[in-house]
């Protein structure tokens, strides 16, 4: 199971869901994963915030303040003097 | 110390006294000048110490703090800082036309065709701040400019004309649109500060996933408009990351689904909520979470292969960790 597989099974089925977030590294052996210890640490790292989970059900009340980057800090984009017409 | 380096000042000192100083500076036209200097922001100048801005100048000065980073001082790698910020700011107003719709145009900036040529005029003068710095080193900095546009443009290249890009293609994109130049920033300023090569891979290696965090970061915040921007989503054709992601991730059923609401979006906003709904429900900001915690990672193991000063290494981490944090508290 690759890392995409995970993910999808882990937003998909909410059984898994709650199981990985009791205990990870059981929920882990259920599946054959072909992560390495990196990729292992950091999805258990971020698949354990239950937080996350409580908005997946209702995705349009996520703010990007909430979930992801906040907005205004975008630091690809260069700050620019020249604002839209 | 590099606490004190102004990259954006930097820059525009650098690129005004090119103009002053050289006997043809004095034939180029003052309102093109002045419309460059503009485009620099004269206003960003603002030193003011609140996060965004802090963070953006530690960004904006990765070479000269890399330059530092081994021992030399930030004052050596100016003219190559600057350079770097004119191609930055230049790669910035080209991808501004590339990514346009024509519906766009009243969101840019300016015409189009003013737009490419101040990008043109930065473009120029980053090369000829190159061209001044001398011996081995100077040259080595000057071809891996030229080398990684090449990359970069190739990156854009595939970016505009791949209409689907599949997930592994799209991260591709990434570390060559984004993790080579934020690679080269980092390479340059080391290479300056007299670094060995195993320092300079390290720096490589620190850039490069930082440009793919930052990449990330970008895709993830497109999924929502912003003032004077329009979201990813409603750009025909335009698959970023969470696209990407979910177009693997979904069964064909939702797949399609998401392909719908992607081609309605431009014109139905009820459209581009559904396909923003289909993507996150699909799990792609968790696993843009996941991978740019894996990126920050890296990032900072490169970091610990290099004897870094602590204050350096400090701005160098810091800015990593608010990346990647994805603004949670």
């Amino acid at each position: 199971m690759t890392m995409v597989q995970l993910v999808y099974r882990f937003v998909s089925d909410r059984e898994f869901a709650d199981r990985f977030q009791q205990n990870p590294q059981a929920a882990l052996a259920e599946v054959s994963l072909s992560l390495n210890e990196m990729e292992l640490q950091a999805a258990t790292a971020v698949l354990q915030q239950r937080s996350y989970c409580t908005h997946l059900s209702s995705p349009e009340k996520i703010t990007p303040l909430e979930m992801a980057w906040p907005r205004p800090f975008c630091p690809y984009k260069m700050p620019s003097t020249v604002s839209p017409r | 110390m590099a606490s004190s380096f102004l990259p954006l000042q930097n820059a525009i000192h650098s690129f005004s006294s090119l103009i002053r100083t050289h006997p043809h500076g004095a034939n180029i036209d003052f309102e093109y000048l002045a419309e460059i200097l503009r485009i620099l922001g004269r206003d960003g100048l603002n030193t003011d110490p609140e996060p965004v801005l802090s963070q953006n100048e530690t960004l904006w000065s990765l070479p000269a703090l890399c330059c530092e980073a081994v021992g030399g001082h930030s004052s050596q790698a100016e003219r190559v800082n600057s350079a770097w910020l004119l191609f930055y700011k230049a790669a910035h107003l080209l991808d501004l036309i590339e990514d346009a719709e024509a519906e766009d145009s009243e969101i840019l900036p300016a015409q189009p065709a003013q737009i490419l040529n101040a990008a043109t005029g930065l473009i120029l003068a980053a090369n000829m701040l190159l061209g001044l710095e001398e011996g081995d080193v100077g040259r080595a900095i000057r071809e891996e400019f030229g080398f990684t546009g090449w990359r970069m443009c190739a990156g854009q290249h595939t970016d505009l004309t791949q209409a689907a890009p599949g997930l592994q293609q799209c991260w591709q994109i990434a570390e060559a649109k984004s993790g080579e130049f934020f690679a080269l920033a980092c390479r340059a300023g080391a290479r300056l500060g007299g670094a060995a090569p195993p320092q300079i891979e390290a720096f490589d290696g620190y850039g490069r996933h930082l440009g793919i965090l930052i990449q990330i970061a970008d895709d993830v915040s497109g999924l929502w408009s912003a003032t004077g921007e329009r979201c990813d989503l409603i750009r025909k054709g335009k698959w970023t990351l969470p696209v990407a992601y979910a177009m693997t991730a979904c069964p064909d059923e939702k797949q399609r689904e998401l392909q719908q609401a992607l081609q309605q979006a431009a014109k139905d906003t009820e459209a581009e909520r559904q396909a923003r709904r289909l993507i996150i429900e699909s799990g792609a900001v968790l696993y843009l979470r996941i991978e740019a915690e894996k990126h920050s990672q890296q990032c900072l193991a490169a970091l610990d292969r290099i004897d870094l000063p602590s204050a350096i290494r400090e701005r160098l981490s810091g800015m990593v960790t608010e990346i990647a944090s994805l603004g949670q508290s």
